[in-house]
């Protein structure tokens, strides 16, 4: 089953052990700051269940920066989308790398209040959290100039000018 | 810095101050900072780091917080650096923005700050919050100097949160690389 990945901060989302006025079974509101809507849909992308197309996507995701950084993901299964009552739509992404635009992109849709705090729920309790560091995107954005994945045009200049280092 | 700023304002107090940079050493190699700074730098910092509590901050992007940050500290310098350190240290900011601002004071381009600026990113290693360690851990990684290598093992062996140890173990192999 494929998954969907998910843009965040990490540290938004530690896990917080015996916190006092959090009540069981409900979540801290840092986590929330990853996942703010526009007209109640959340940009995802689909990676495949071999992960084969991750270090594309994640690179895709780093190219529409102002700077070279790391970049932290959530990765959940999509099978858990339905116990959501979450409906995905394929739509086109909007980063420097055509091919993952079209191909990856994803909204999850129909998204109330409700719903996105049970995400929030679940990317808690069952999502990979990982970083992909600095030096290691430094590598992927070059690579991906070098195969002709990515115009170096449709970088900001401040990516351009950091590529040489 | 003054006597007195250095003696209750930046060196820290917590049960982690032995293990902590000094910034004695670098003081005293740095005496052209002893002097008073003006009062508007306080204010401009403090209106600043207050101010970016309502932005939402994303990894790579720059902002206003961001910009003025650099600017500010581009502008006073030391001066700026005793400020800065002053708020995160103490932890009188919001640990997000004070996060936010160590990311950035590791990835900017100013030789004159540059010594201030890593003290600070590794006494921060020391701070209460996870999330303003997570923030000196990155600013280190954009750094890549390997000054920093002991102060990263000394917060890996306190550190209680399993996912924050796995990312400071990642900058620490990368500064162990770039020596």
């Amino acid at each position: 089953m494929p998954f969907i990945l998910r843009t965040i901060r990490k540290a938004r989302w530690y896990k917080i052990e015996d916190v006092s006025w959090l009540e069981k079974g409900d979540v801290p509101a840092d986590p929330l700051a990853d996942l703010n809507t526009k007209a109640n849909e959340l940009s995802v992308w689909l990676i495949e269940d071999d992960r084969s197309n991750l270090n594309h996507v994640v690179t895709a995701l780093a190219a529409t920066r102002t700077h070279i950084s790391n970049l932290d993901y959530a990765l959940l299964d999509m099978q858990l989308l339905p116990e959501l009552n979450i409906k995905v739509r394929h739509t086109t992404g909007g980063t420097p790398d055509e091919k993952a635009n079209v191909s990856w992109h994803r909204d999850l849709v129909e998204l109330s209040a409700f719903k996105v705090v049970e995400l929030a729920k679940s990317i808690l309790a069952k999502a990979e959290r990982k970083r992909v560091p600095e030096t290691e995107i430094r590598r992927l954005i070059i690579q991906a100039i070098a195969s002709g994945r990515i115009e170096p045009t449709k970088l900001q200049e401040s990516i351009r000018g950091k590529m040489g280092g | 810095m003054t006597e007195r700023q250095f003696e209750h304002n930046v060196v820290p107090s917590s049960e982690f101050a032995s293990v902590l940079p000094s910034l004695t050493a670098w003081q005293v190699e740095n005496s052209t900072v002893q002097q008073e700074r003006p009062e508007e730098i306080d204010q401009e910092f403090t209106i600043l780091f207050e101010a970016a509590k309502e932005q939402v901050f994303e990894d790579g992007m720059e902002s206003e917080f961001s910009k003025e940050l650099i600017s500010l500290v581009k502008k006073y310098g030391d001066a700026a650096m005793e400020v800065v350190a002053d708020l995160i240290t103490n932890e009188r900011v919001n640990a997000e923005v004070a996060s936010e601002a160590l990311r950035w004071l590791g990835r900017m381009d100013h030789s004159t700050s540059y010594h201030f600026r890593r003290w600070l990113l590794e006494r921060s290693l020391g701070c209460s919050s996870a999330m303003v360690r997570d923030g000196a851990a990155l600013g280190l990684a954009s750094l890549n100097d390997p000054h920093a290598i002991l102060y990263l093992k000394q917060a890996i062996l306190r550190e209680e949160h399993a996912e924050l140890c796995e990312d400071m173990e990642q900058v620490l192999v990368q500064l162990e690389n770039a020596r």
